[in-house]
């Protein structure tokens, strides 16, 4: 008999784990779980992202929702100006504008009229973003720790900002009242398994394209970086350069994560880009081991179906969250690797 | 002229309430190196327990003082022995646990006390407002400000002219020397712990009565903290409280032009530029490493 | 007097300050190609600080370093790298998590913008190249151990291998023997003498055994400034050298 090590062949463990999961709405056809699990896969592909740039590259991004953030509003942008309450006061405004008293579209929202533009948005807006703070944070040699706490800020700057222009964004509330997404001839209810496919689907796309480039040179480079940066400083690579570059890719797979999840949610809220989404992500990705991508995204994905069973009582809630933060002072004291760490030594 | 007497005011009573935050996090960073993410939570739990001394006990704020810092500082003492000393080698790795700590301290407040909003008055006696400069000012936003000059004072005293100050300083240049000597690093590093954490929960008493108290009041406060220590780098506490000063009042400024919010998301902003420029703070010097 | 225009690198009245203390003081130094040049002298000197200068590590205040024609003064590390120039560290810089032979692919891959590398992977081309440069230093059998399991001595040999890879003019030592067995500082020696042809070496030292087995020039150095310079046997009879660092007793054997 032929042993075959799935772990050591990733894109067979890669491909067999996405066949898993296009077979779901075989086993489970409720709408609402399909929902649920669409939005645990795309809350996977976020942790995918900080894996990339923590585990990776060793840039422990504490802002890394706003990625998350920012192509879910997107996304909503250009969903929202295709409602047809949009046709409320002059010129269809969307509603939260009419109830501010605007009068005339932004002329930001303008191009989110084409959806094309949208879903362009949701990855260029997010890399824009991370390249602006790679120009700061790694033009500036700054260390890990003012790293950690810059990215947190730069989050955070952004989200006040959602937050006071309420007249543009929404504010506090969000952008509600979405419609549903259109591709050609085909609809993506996000109560139906259509959009539980498409999440599927862009999501084996992601990850096969991570792994490629996690075999790439850049990628052995971003982790030769993490482990001694100066050393490859003096092998005469521009290491700022590639720390943005990681940057940027985590925050193109943050933004399509962000967009998959408005399209599901069927809104999008600064909640998306909160400190404690993005303390949650740092959390899936240290239980589920941040140097293995898929590590990272199984962690992801049953911590946030655990907490989903849990969601009718309160209690259970906290309780379970208050056991996470357990769980994750456990593991950053005794386990670095996360479980995929213990999986790797079992192999050895 | 008016204006800018009643903003300078209104900043320095910001400025005081981020200099109890701050130093007790510059304290704890200067000395220990240690990111302590749950710094904010640690001003919580010192509103907590005020509310819970002023509501179920009936004591007075000023009678609960002492007891607040010595419960929070036994917390912070006992954090830091089960948890934090185990990463002393791996520095990166304490924003992790602290923040998890952060997470633990806000749940077990959220499943004991719950998580609806209190609310405590401020002390009867402090209550009104007085006049200075011409503005009215509220007498207690006084007491603050000079309550916050006081501990400065009395950490600048307990850190330069007494023993353990002098302890403090010693493992703080080199942790490893200084037990040569026969200084016991691990119980310094225990009582900085304690000592800032005990400062967070004195800041998190006295503004508990200015907004309301809440489990997650304390993320507010943790970045502004943190961008006042390192813009003013940790070497002197002076650093800290100029830092204070400058953030308090920047941000007092612009929200008198806008809002708070934007005032907030500016001067976050502000502190970026100003770290890409100069990374080691505003008041170090640069030395040899 | 060495000819300063044929030098391959000339300090010029380099100073570094750290915010007063001058660990390098009006320091002029000069290599010739093809050297090996010791860099001696007591702790403090500001040995390792002249080697940090000129790979870029450290900024220098006053004076400037002209490299191959080229000044160089206070650029980036990664373009002193570029134009030639190697450093290995006093406590050896590798890359711990990931294996050997990962570590010898990332200084032997030769195109090093980041668009480039994104689309390209390693193949079996590189693979014989690594086990060639990996037999040269002695890790042969171990290509595919984690770095961090590597001995001292190993992890010394990694570095250099990593530093040669890259086949620099100028190679710049510090304190390579250090916490090295007598057979591993032999193997040292002979290392040093094949690379000395076809590169310019700068070696810090404490081992004087070492220095006098490999330098054909010794530069001392003292509170910053160069003391004096020469052969070891003009060193060990210099007064003023004999004073601040070797003593009476001259050059004796490690």
């Amino acid at each position: 008999m032929i042993k075959i090590d799935i772990f050591k062949n990733k894109f067979l463990l890669y491909g067999l784990f996405c066949f898993v999961l296009f077979l779901f709405p075989l086993i489970v056809d409720d709408p609402f779980y399909l929902n649920k699990m669409s939005t645990y896969i795309c809350f996977g592909l976020l942790a995918v992202s900080l894996s990339l740039s923590w585990g990776y590259t060793g840039i422990l991004n504490l802002g890394n929702a706003v990625f998350f953030g920012l192509g879910s509003y997107c996304m909503a942008m250009s969903l929202k100006l295709k409602t047809d309450s949009i046709h409320t006061g002059s010129g269809g405004l969307p509603d939260f504008m009419v109830w501010n008293n605007v009068t005339e579209l932004p002329w930001f929202w303008e191009p989110f009229y084409s959806l094309s533009f949208g879903i362009f948005a949701g990855i260029a807006v997010p890399v824009i973003l991370a390249i602006i703070l790679g120009y700061f944070i790694f033009g500036g040699r700054a260390a890990g720790v003012y790293v950690a706490i810059i990215t947190l800020a730069a989050m955070i700057v952004v989200y006040l900002i959602i937050l006071d222009q309420q007249a543009y964004t929404g504010g506090d509330n969000g952008i509600t009242d979405l419609s549903t997404l259109k591709l050609g001839n085909l609809e993506f209810d996000a109560y139906g398994s259509s959009a539980y496919y498409l999440i599927v689907s862009v999501m084996t796309f992601v990850l096969f394209l991570t792994l490629v480039i996690t075999k790439s040179r850049a990628g052995l480079i971003f982790q030769a970086i993490r482990d001694d940066e100066n050393r490859v400083r003096f092998l005469g690579y521009n290491v700022g350069v590639y720390k943005t570059a990681s940057l940027c890719i985590s925050a193109g797979i943050g933004g399509v994560a962000g967009m998959l999840y408005t399209i599901v949610m069927e809104f999008a809220s600064p909640t998306f880009m909160s400190i404690s989404l993005s303390l949650s992500v740092v959390i899936w990705c240290a239980v589920g081991g941040r140097q293995s991508i898929f590590g990272s995204f199984v962690g992801a994905l049953v911590i946030t179906s655990g907490q989903g069973f849990l969601s009718e009582s309160e209690t259970f809630l906290h309780t379970w969250t208050l056991i996470m933060g357990m769980v994750f002072i456990l593991s950053v004291l005794f386990l670095p690797k996360g479980l995929a760490g213990i999986v790797d030594q079992k192999r050895k | 002229m008016d204006f800018f007497i009643s903003q300078f005011i209104s900043g320095l009573s910001i400025t005081s309430i981020l200099l109890m935050i701050a130093l007790g996090l510059a304290i704890i960073y200067g000395t220990t190196g240690v990111i302590n993410m749950a710094h904010g939570e640690f001003v919580m739990i010192g509103a907590y327990t005020s509310w819970f001394f002023q509501t179920q006990l009936g004591m007075g704020l000023i009678a609960s003082i002492i007891p607040i810092f010595i419960i929070t500082a036994a917390m912070g003492f006992l954090i830091e022995r089960l948890i934090i000393r185990h990463l002393y080698n791996r520095l990166l790795d304490t924003i992790l646990a602290t923040w998890g700590i952060g997470v633990i301290l806000q749940q077990l407040i959220r499943l004991t006390v719950g998580s609806e909003l209190k609310y405590l008055k401020i002390p009867t006696y402090m209550a009104e407002s007085m006049s200075l400069f011409g503005q009215q000012v509220s007498i207690y936003r006084v007491f603050i400000f000079l309550f916050a000059i006081a501990i400065f004072i009395l950490a600048w005293f307990l850190i330069f002219k007494t023993k353990f100050g002098m302890k403090l300083r010693a493992v703080t240049q080199n942790k490893d020397m200084a037990s040569c000597f026969g200084i016991n690093s691990g119980m310094v590093y225990s009582s900085t712990f304690a000592l800032g954490t005990g400062l967070a929960a004195l800041a998190g008493a006295f503004v508990a009565p200015l907004k309301s108290i809440s489990p997650d009041m304390g993320t507010n406060y943790i970045i502004d903290a943190f961008m006042v220590v390192v813009l003013g780098g940790v070497e002197s506490l002076i650093g800290t409280a100029a830092s204070s000063f400058i953030v308090g009042g920047t941000s007092s400024l612009i929200a008198s032009f806008s809002n708070d919010t934007l005032a907030k998301a500016l001067v976050l902003v502000l502190t970026i530029i100003i770290l890409r420029i100069k990374p080691e703070g505003l008041f170090t010097r640069k030395s040899r490493s | 007097m060495q000819n300063i225009k044929n030098n391959l690198i000339q300090l010029n009245s380099v100073e570094v300050n750290f915010d007063g203390f001058k660990a390098v003081n009006e320091f002029d130094f000069g290599v010739k190609a093809g050297e090996l040049r010791c860099l001696i002298g007591p702790n403090g000197a500001g040995k390792t600080t002249v080697l940090d200068i000129i790979c870029g590590k450290t900024k220098s205040s006053k004076g400037n370093i002209i490299f191959n024609g080229q000044d160089i003064t206070n650029k980036e590390e990664f373009i002193i790298s570029r134009k030639g120039i190697g450093r290995k560290f006093q406590i050896p810089s590798v890359f711990k998590e990931l294996s050997v032979k990962e570590n010898l692919y990332v200084a032997l891959n030769s195109s090093l913008g980041f668009f480039n590398n994104i689309i390209k992977f390693f193949n079996p081309d590189d693979q014989e190249k690594v086990n060639k440069i990996a037999e040269l230093v002695g890790l042969k059998d171990d290509l595919n151990k984690q770095a961090q399991f590597l001995s001292h001595g190993q992890t010394q040999w990694l570095e250099i291998a990593l530093v040669v890879l890259k086949d620099p003019s100028l190679i710049l030592m510090d304190e390579p023997t250090a916490g090295m067995t007598t057979y591993e500082t032999g193997k040292t020696v002979d290392l040093f003498n094949k690379l000395k042809e076809a590169h310019t070496l700068i070696v810090v030292e404490h081992d004087m055994g070492f220095v006098k087995e490999i330098s054909d020039i010794v530069s001392v150095m003292h509170e910053g400034k160069l003391l004096a310079e020469g052969t070891t046997k003009v060193i060990e009879n210099d007064e003023k050298v004999k004073e601040a660092y070797l003593g009476n007793k001259g050059i004796t054997n490690a």
